[in-house]
């Protein structure tokens, strides 16, 4: 079977942040390789933490790379194990602790988190440290399911994040097996409008007509820059009126043979 | 051209999680020799801080108020939210019961993390407030093991503090408190100001994101130094 994923992802500043005129500490960004392998990462920097909208990025580049030159076929896929990802965050944060002592700061004024997929036809691999959640949904079905539940310690404002010691115990890690065929990660200032806590579950209705949109709107291309359409939706007031803080959103979805042969027939 | 205009997807219906919730528990020293001015101050002080959480919409949702008062024990007002919470007109007799006071509310806050656990309603580090004019007149060892047990380094289940109305015996206090957060003492009668201080801290914890400690404001214009 055929397909060919459609993207979008966009960050967008939080209200609270436009008051006080912090920066949007949030960066996430999705590519679609050449055999239509999907790289989606997100960052959200901590909201105290003075330079997270440096590490956010830094994080979101720097694991592109790691992408790009590690994962070309499905059988890359394979090989990557939860070390290769802990190795991966050791440099990262390397870099992070570089950057802080240029600055003479603290690594703590770097702080962010991260969530991090690689969805090939069969294979898949997702990895998290900190809130927010990615949620997918498996072809033909129309539930969705969270990978790994944000990590929030006892209290609201707790998480972790990529600076700290003990990454190889905060570092979820998962390959799953079966064809993905909806994917959305999101960082923890949209959680709470998507994940319903009091049962645990994705709520379908939050994303639905996001992705019917991404797999029916077949003049978006897999996009390499920020969706315009996903941005005015973070920075709208109906999102405003619900959360206060940055927020990032990846979307991917499949277009299946038929829809794809369509749109090249008419080209 | 609004944003809303520029969305080509049918706007999604989203989840209304409730409210992460911030407890705030009062231990009000209600004993006889509150009466007159101390307890008519305290008793504003009360509906300013009714008032000021009210102006704040996060704050309105997320802060939620529970009453003891010593002299007897007695809860004058279980958790709820600010726009539910009715300030109380407290009168003052008896003796002053502290120890028993603060056990009961430690029980009632972690009854209230229960509830929230069990609804999966997720909450900020609890805040206690213990403001007493006189000297605790029963056992109070057992309590002060628990208040440190709960408020320290290592362990932060909740933050108390204690603050020292004119009279107020202060190194008692100092053995109930936390080594980390000495008792305070109330400047003359500034009940109002007191809680309008409390009302804007509880603000800033009720609109803190993951990984932000929140810095309290100084404690101007109530504490005497």
């Amino acid at each position: 079977m055929f397909t060919k994923w459609n993207t979008a992802y966009a960050s967008a500043k939080g209200t609270s942040h436009e008051k006080t005129n912090i920066p949007c500490q949030d960066a996430c960004k999705c590519q679609v390789n050449e055999n239509e392998i999907f790289f989606g990462i997100a960052s959200d920097g901590a909201g105290s933490a003075s330079r997270s909208e440096v590490s956010s990025k830094l994080v979101v580049g720097m694991f592109f790379d790691f992408f790009c030159k590690y994962v070309k076929s499905e059988t890359d896929i394979l090989l990557i194990d939860k070390l290769l990802v802990l190795k991966w965050l050791e440099e990262v944060k390397a870099q992070i602790f570089l950057e802080a002592h240029k600055e003479s700061l603290s690594p703590r004024e770097f702080a962010c988190t991260i969530l991090g997929s690689i969805v090939g036809s069969e294979n898949s691999v997702f990895f998290q440290i900190g809130d927010g959640a990615i949620v997918i949904s498996e072809y033909q079905s129309t539930e969705y399911g969270y990978i790994f539940w944000p990590q929030h310690g006892e209290f609201a404002n707790q998480t972790n994040f990529i600076i700290q010691s003990n990454l190889s115990e905060v570092l979820e890690f998962d390959h799953l097996k079966g064809f993905i065929n909806r994917i959305a990660m999101f960082t923890d200032g949209i959680e709470r409008l998507v994940l319903d806590f009091s049962e645990k579950s994705v709520y379908p209705p939050a994303l639905n007509s996001i992705f019917e949109w991404l797999q029916n709107d077949l003049s978006l291309k897999s996009s390499e820059s920020p969706s315009s359409a996903l941005n005015a939706f973070l920075n709208s007031s109906f999102i405003n009126n619900r959360t206060d803080d940055d927020k990032s959103l990846v979307m991917a979805a499949r277009i299946f043979n038929e829809k794809f042969n369509v749109t090249h027939e008419s080209v | 051209m609004s944003y809303e205009d520029q969305i080509p997807f049918i706007l999604p219906e989203l989840v209304s999680n409730p409210e992460p919730r911030c407890p705030c528990l009062l231990l009000l020293d209600t004993s006889g020799s509150m009466r007159g001015a101390p307890i008519e101050q305290l008793n504003q002080g009360l509906q300013t801080f009714k008032t000021e959480l009210m102006s704040d919409r996060m704050a309105t949702q997320r802060v939620e108020i529970g009453i003891v008062t010593f002299g007897p024990v007695e809860i004058i007002s279980h958790f709820q939210t600010a726009d539910y919470f009715i300030p109380p007109n407290l009168s003052s007799s008896g003796n002053t019961p502290m120890g028993e006071a603060i056990e009961k509310g430690l029980q009632m806050l972690v009854d209230r993390k229960n509830n929230y656990k069990q609804v999966g309603i997720s909450y900020y580090r609890p805040w206690i407030f213990l403001i007493t004019d006189g000297a605790p007149t029963d056992n109070w060892y057992r309590a002060a093991e628990l208040v440190r047990a709960g408020d320290n380094n290592e362990k932060k289940q909740f933050s108390f503090f204690a603050v020292g109305v004119e009279g107020a015996n202060m190194s008692t206090l100092s053995e109930i408190c936390s080594i980390n957060r000495p008792p305070m003492k109330l400047q003359g009668l500034s009940f109002r100001e007191l809680f309008s201080w409390l009302s804007s801290s509880l603000s800033g914890v009720s609109h803190s994101q993951p990984g932000q400690a929140v810095a309290l404001p100084a404690p101007t214009g109530w504490a005497s130094v």
